[in-house]
């Protein structure tokens, strides 16, 4: 019987919900300024895929960091590298194929899976600035599965329609990928994109959240399987390998306030 | 070989309003802070600054009035402090039309010095469809068909700018310069893709103790500048971490255009060079460096 943990907090799911999106031998990359994309990488090595690989934007192929940065970008993640190829010859690997799964935030989502990082509003004047989408444009064409996250959902990011796409998901403007937007992680469930139309649906509410909580926080009509079940819990391993291996000083915290 | 090294001020005096400049390092990683804040200090005006990732650094050559464009990919901070934060001069110079933003995308700019450096005037791809960032920037970014294909591509222009700034470990009197010994890899393409190199490292060492180890060779630099921790508040690792601290300093001054000045007029403009910057922001000296002639 898998031993579940009764005491956790949001932050602690979500990282266990991200990692568990991790399988065997499988390669992610570590996009821009995500912490807990990357606890989630470390977690599942620990746990369930011990051959799992990583790379970022300033560090090695597969670190073994003697601490955790507060950023991907951070060179500390050259520390323990298998191999040090540079950024160009790392992005390339993605492009010839060589990588299984990267995880993708932003501001707005919708239906298909398209991400608004760039712009609220017009894009030459716009009423909000955002930070713009790093390598994601490319990258989503390029990675077998793309795992979309967020830990607010709600009204402003779910929306029936994203004032800007910065990443594309299912449209038909693409005209080549290898895959796309597989699952949405958020703080109140686990979606994926029903594989006919592509488009969003619920797959489970996380404990002590409902359905109902999930549709009125999302600005388009999902798609709800007759039982949805609710998130497996994190096991009381998870919960101790997050609070005192991978992030004792509690960062991941700071990505829910 | 000629002698490359120059004091701070002297080395940016190549430098002039209206050129295109490009930053080295990525987010809180070994940022050419000590040079870009001479720029700040030389009022230099309309610069276009390109750079894959140097949100503080694009903030506070915004907020100081240095920046006519910037070509990015991602302006953003993320630290324990203040969760995601925007960038604010970004972010109010870019909602008021004060600069134009040319976003990018990042694997496009990293690609733009690869082929700079090879002399390839651009290079297409089949994996750019459907992004609204490709119809922004219709000059840059044009559909072209494979010739051996047939398949619909985009076709990405090389970057040649007119001037690199880059923070690096060591360098030779002469300009040989490493970078670094493992890791980012794309400020060496930058310095072969730029038509002046300027360079600022921790340490100058003899030529001797570099020889090959050199990512850049002299030829392609343009002026040395030893300034240790020249990239502070962001990391060069082995050197220092990034200090987050200050950089929360620095986001919080900024929220509003009079306490940026105020940041400014102390940091910036009020320190005649990096080592009282350091001090300044730090409360002390500079630890003893480490990197001998050997």
């Amino acid at each position: 019987m898998t031993d579940y943990a009764d005491d956790y907090s949001i932050d602690e799911l979500f990282i266990v919900a991200l990692a568990r999106e991790i399988q065997g031998e499988e390669r992610v990359f570590l996009a821009v300024e995500v912490p807990i994309c990357m606890m989630a990488w470390l977690l599942a090595v620990e746990v369930h895929a011990p051959y799992s690989g990583a790379w970022t934007l300033a560090g090695g192929i597969d670190p073994r960091p003697s601490y955790l940065p507060l950023s991907t970008g951070d060179p500390a993640l050259i520390e323990g590298a298998l191999a040090n190829p540079d950024l160009s010859t790392k992005v390339g690997m993605a492009r010839r194929g060589k990588n299984d799964i990267m995880f993708l935030s932003g501001v707005q989502i919708d239906r298909y899976g398209n991400v608004n990082n760039s712009v609220i509003g017009d894009f030459e004047r716009p009423k909000v600035r955002l930070p713009g989408g790093a390598g994601g444009a490319e990258m989503i064409h390029l990675f077998p599965k793309t795992v979309l996250y967020r830990t607010k959902h709600d009204l402003k990011t779910f929306v029936e329609k994203v004032d800007f796409i910065t990443y594309p998901g299912w449209i038909d403007t693409v005209s080549w990928r290898r895959g796309g937007p597989e699952k949405v992680i958020t703080n109140l469930g686990v979606l994926d994109f029903e594989e006919k139309s592509r488009q969003m649906r619920l797959v489970s509410v996380h404990p002590g959240m409902t359905v109902d909580e999930v549709l009125r926080n999302t600005g388009f009509d999902l798609i709800v399987p007759h039982n949805v079940p609710v998130t497996e819990p994190p096991t009381k391993e998870e919960v101790a390998l997050i609070r005192n291996k991978i992030d004792p000083q509690g960062m991941r915290k700071s990505q829910f306030l | 070989m000629q002698d490359k090294v120059k004091p701070l001020s002297e080395a940016l005096d190549m430098v002039e309003s209206g050129q295109s400049v490009v930053l080295g390092g990525v987010l809180n990683n070994r940022l050419p802070v000590a040079l870009a804040f001479e720029l700040i200090r030389k009022g230099l005006k309309n610069l276009d600054i390109i750079s894959l990732e140097a949100p503080f650094l694009f903030d506070i050559l915004i907020g100081a009035g240095c920046v006519r464009s910037l070509d990015t990919a991602f302006c953003g901070f993320a630290s324990p402090g203040l969760g995601f934060a925007h960038m604010p001069c970004f972010r109010r110079a870019v909602e008021q039309g004060l600069i134009q933003m040319k976003e990018n995308i990042g694997d496009c700019l990293i690609l733009g010095f690869e082929i700079g450096r090879l002399g390839v005037p651009f290079l297409a791809l089949k994996s750019l469809s459907g992004s609204d960032v490709l119809k922004t920037r219709p000059e840059y970014f044009k559909p072209i068909r494979s010739p051996y294909t047939g398949e619909d591509m985009i076709a990405i222009p090389a970057y040649n700018p007119d001037v690199a700034l880059i923070h690096a470990k060591h360098a030779d009197r002469f300009g040989n310069v490493l970078i670094e010994e493992a890791g980012y890899g794309l400020d060496e393409k930058i310095a072969f893709a730029s038509n002046r190199v300027i360079i600022s490292v921790e340490k100058i060492l003899s030529h001797e103790s570099l020889r090959g180890k050199i990512n850049i060779p002299h030829f392609l630099v343009d002026a040395v500048v030893e300034i240790p921790w020249g990239a502070y508040p962001t990391a060069n690792y082995p050197f220092h971490p990034a200090d987050y601290d200050h950089l929360e300093a620095y986001l919080k001054a900024a929220r509003t255009p009079e306490t940026f000045q105020d940041y400014l007029d102390a940091y910036v403009l009020g320190c005649k060079d990096h080592n009282a910057y350091v001090k300044q922001a730090r409360g002390t000296d500079i630890p003893a460096q480490g990197g001998q002639d050997d």
